[in-house]
This record gives C-alpha cells, structure tokens and sequence, in this order.
C-alpha cells in the first residue's frame, strides 16, 4: 500500500465524479429540450388537426342550417299548413352560427383566400331571398312567393353555396390529411425521443451509481487498510514492550547477581579494609541498580523520573548506614525527569556525595545528619548533599572523589564544595542543554 | 522468632546470596529448590514457615503455580521475588494469598524489614 493510495486517490476520484455529474446533468437537460420541442411539436400538429375539423364542421354546418330553412319554407308553399314552417327558423340561425364560427376559424388561421370573402355574401343573399320569398307570401300570397321561386335565383344562390363549401372542404380535407400525417410523424418521433432519453437516464444512473459504489468500496478498502496497518503496529508495539521487559528482568537478575557475588565475597573476606573496599564497590553498583528499576517504571526510557530514584537511594542508604546516622536521610525534590544519560551519572554522584556524608558527617560522640536535595532552574539542575559533621574541605574517600568530578565532568556539571560550620556541603551544577 | 524458610529460586548465585542473607538476618534455610514440581515437592516434606519464590522458575515452570499448589496443599504462604513488579502480576497471583513482593534486585535490608515483621507476627500468633 503506497502513501500516495491514502491521501490523493479518493479527491481524484472525486473530482471524476463531479466531472461524470456535470456530463449527466448536461445530457439530462439536452434530452429535456429535445422531448420539449418534439412534445410541443406533437400538440401543435394535433391542434392543426382539430382546428382543420373545427372548419369542416363549420361548412358543413352552414350549409345544412341553409339546406333545412329552405326545405322547410318549400314544404310550407306545397301544404300550406304553418307547421311545416317551424324547422326553417333554427336552420336559419344554423346557418349563421355556422358562418360565423368559420370565420372565426379562418381569421384564427390567418387564412387569405377569396373563397372566404365570397362566402358571407352568398350565404347573407341567400338568406335574403329565403327572407323575402316569405314576406311576399305573406304580403301578396302564395303566386308572388311562387314567382321569386320560379326566377330560380335561390336555386343559383344555393348551388354556387354548395360549390363552394365543397371546394372548401376538399381543400380542407388534404389539409387535414396532411396534418394528420404530421401528427402521426410526430408521436411516432416522441415515442421514439422518450425511450431514447429514458435509457440515456437509465444509463447514466447506473454509471454514476456504479462510480460511487465503486468510490465507496475503495474508501472502505482503504479504511480497513489503515485498521490492518494500526493493528499490526500495535502488535509490534506489544511485542516490543515485551522484550524490552524481558530485557529488563534479565538486566536485573545479572545485576542481582552480580551483587550476589560481592556478598558473597564480602562475608568471606577477613581484612575489614578489604571488606570495606568490597561494600564500597557493591553500593555503587547498587546505586546503578536502582536507576535501572526507575529506568523501565516510566512509559518513555529517555525520561527517568530521578526525584523518585533519590528517594529509594537515601532510604536504602540509611538502612546501610544506620548504625552512623541520627534518623534517615532526608532527601528533598521537585519532580524532575531527565535522559537517562545524564539520570544515571547523576545517581553515581549522589550515591557517592551521600556515602561519604553518611561515614565522614559524624562528629565525635554525635550521629551524622544527612539532607540531600535536588531541584532546577532555568539552566541547570542542582543536586546539593550536606552534613553536619565535622567538615572536611574534600571528600574523605579519594576515589569517591574522583568518580563524583569525572561523572560531573562527563555530563559537563561541575562540583562545589564548601566547609560549613558544622559540616560540609557538596553541589552539583548540571547545566540542562548539555543533556 | 526464627523462621524456617524454602528459597525457590532458578539462578544458583542469587540462591546462594538469599541463603547465606536470610541466615545473616538469623533465620534458618530449610531447603532450596530451583522449578515448580521441586518447590512442591521439598514445601511438603519439609513445611517450611515461609516460601521465598522467584516467579520465573527452571525450565518455564511458573513460580505462581507452585505457590498456588503449596498454599492449596500444604497451607504455606509465599513471599515473591521479582524484576518487573506491576500490577498486572499483583493480579495474576492475588489467589495464592502471597506474604508480599520484592523488588529484584534484593536489597538485604528491604528482605530484613520483611523477614523482621513477618517472625514478629509469628512471635504474637504463638
């Protein structure tokens, strides 16, 4: 798994879904447009049609409004009875109402044809006539009304009426034949344009759809990724602070073994000053060991909590020397952690500044009195050990002596000491950048 | 009181060191033994007042198990020894009903603060 998997593939794929997005909803609008003008285009043509019909029916209606009233009054002439009469009134009004909504049709149309101007004329003439014909029966009698009928120009009215309305129809009917046509075409095309875009959208789900699962998928991948790679350094972390607790219990069975053995051979060993050399040996080692308990109790080994190691090194101390002291050691801190380069040497020093406070701090005929404190400032820290003792300007022993201004030197301290009345009193000064 | 104990204890230097520091603080070594099946064995045929036992034994045998079987069995109580006290092993051997722990590596005097408790409370049960 590189790097490069974790943090920039998913905003790629991101962005190529943003890019896959902005292709969809471009195609969705398109196919929109085009199912809009082939719908609009659909409805226009059926509007056509029924418009074309609307006019036919008009005609139609016209000229069978004028058909009936003139039916009517002939029935009237040959029987002369007055109910035969009565059609001829609602023929009339057919026949207008006719003529008007062809008109109106035409004018919608915007239609520009002489038929039309010669239509209202004949049909009002005729009506006229039929008017007339009427009036003189009734002014001057049935031979008067016959002689308009006679002059036979209702009849030509009436068939120059019919010419017309049927050379209007059958230019009406190829219109709407051909309208029809354009109808048909255009369901045909939206049925067509429908499923087309119906299975670019179908298309386009999907793809989008199978992106983002695919997107999803990778991610989920990538999170159980991080979970394998976070559980494999946890086992590695546990196995690590495993060994380093084993190491640690190994280090300190040699170290108590090797203290084992001084023991051993400081009970052998006949010659106090020898056996004294021994003891001296044996608490320096010890003093490392104590460091070393601290050095693992931390979670970090570069962190060595040392106020804590100054406080068992002055209770074991005073368990040792307890025969020469007036009370334990007491030991004073700040809480203080520190490498444990500097941690150790600093526990040697303290180890041999206390030693050497504990046997040379008693005055004749009165116990030692033992305080170590550690505390820091700014720059350095200061471990200071006094007793009330006689005072000596030096360190009695000369090889604790030694070991405290190399180990101060090795960590780039420096050592103080300064004669008290009573007692001697030993400072360390640690400068805190040389650690 | 002087107290007789068993040291259980897979290193023979550090042995011989408890041995010869427990006689120095006036009390009385029974036995040593270095794995479990050992330490059983010598706390039953010797019923010790106390068993001093590391908690690594020989051979990978548990310093927990026996002191489990000698409480169990023979009713003795075990003082630990080890490098890594945590709280993790404070658990792992609360069933056995131990004396105490020591910190490795053993300090004469901090086994002498024990040993000195311990044979008092012994001296006042009597």
């Amino acid at each position: 798994m590189s790097s490069v998997a974790f943090g920039v593939e998913p905003q790629v794929g991101w962005r190529r879904f943003m890019g896959r997005s902005g292709f969809a909803v471009g195609t969705v609008l398109a196919c929109f447009a085009v199912l809009f003008f082939t719908a609009e285009a659909f409805v226009r043509a059926t509007a056509d049609v029924e418009e074309t019909h609307r006019l036919q029916a008009a005609l139609a209606r016209t000229q069978q409004g004028l058909t009936d009233a003139e039916t009517a009054q002939r029935g009237y002439f040959l029987t002369g009875r007055i109910e035969f009469l009565a059609p001829s009134g609602a023929g009339r009004k057919a026949a207008l109402d006719g003529l008007t909504e062809f008109e109106r049709v035409a004018a919608e149309r915007e239609l520009h044809d002489d038929r039309l101007t010669q239509f209202r004329p004949l049909v009002e003439a005729k009506l006229a006539e039929l008017e007339e014909t009427l009036r003189l029966e009734r002014e001057r009698g049935l031979a008067a009304a016959l002689e308009v009928v006679h002059s036979g120009h209702g009849n030509e009215a009436m068939r120059r009426i019919r010419m017309l309305v049927s050379s209007l129809q059958e230019r009406e009917a190829g219109l709407r034949a051909a309208r029809e046509r354009r109808a048909r075409t255009a369901s045909v095309l939206l049925f067509l344009i429908t499923s087309a875009a119906a299975v670019v959208l179908a298309w386009l789900l999907w793809t989008v759809l199978s992106r983002l699962e695919r997107e999803i998928e990778a991610e989920a991948a990538q999170v159980r990724a991080l979970e394998r790679v976070a559980e494999e350094q946890r086992l590695a972390r546990e196995e690590r602070e495993w060994l380093l607790g084993e190491l640690h219990h190994r280090v300190k069975n040699s170290l108590q073994q090797i203290e084992g053995i001084l023991r051993l051979q400081i009970r052998e060993e006949i010659s106090d000053v020898t056996r004294d050399s021994l003891t001296n040996a044996l608490h320096r080692i010890m003093a490392i060991g104590r460091v070393h308990e601290r050095l693992y109790a931390g979670d970090r080994p570069d962190d060595v909590d040392v106020a804590a190691v100054l406080g068992t090194l002055c209770e074991e101390l005073s368990d040792v020397f307890r025969a020469f002291l007036d009370g334990p050691i007491t030991s004073r801190s700040e809480t203080i952690s520190m490498p444990i380069e500097t941690s150790i040497p600093l526990m040697l020093i303290a180890n041999e500044l206390i030693t050497n406070a504990c046997r040379h701090g008693s005055g004749p005929g009165k116990l030692a009195r033992v305080a170590a404190v550690l505390r820091q400032d700014e720059g350095s820290w200061i471990l200071e050990v006094s007793d009330e003792g006689g005072g000596r300007p030096e360190m009695a022993d000369r090889l604790g002596m030694t070991l405290v201004r190399r180990l101060a030197q090795r960590i780039g301290g420096s050592v103080v000491m300064e004669k008290r009345s009573p007692g001697l009193s030993a400072r360390v000064l640690i400068p805190r950048e040389a650690a | 009181m002087i107290l007789r104990i068993l040291i259980v204890e897979d290193d023979a230097l550090i042995a011989l060191d408890l041995a010869m520091t427990v006689e120095e603080l006036g009390h009385e070594v029974v036995g040593e033994a270095a794995e479990a099946k050992e330490a059983v064995g010598a706390a039953g045929r010797l019923r010790p007042d106390l068993v001093l036992m590391d908690v690594k034994l020989l051979r990978g045998s548990s310093g927990f198990e026996a002191a489990r079987e000698i409480h169990e069995r023979f009713g003795i109580r075990s003082l630990f020894c080890s490098g890594n006290i945590d709280e993790d092993l404070k658990a792992r051997a609360s069933g056995v009903n131990p004396v105490g722990w020591l910190a490795k590596p053993i300090s004469p005097n901090a086994l002498s603060r024990v040993l000195d408790a311990l044979s008092g409370a012994s001296a006042a049960a009597i």
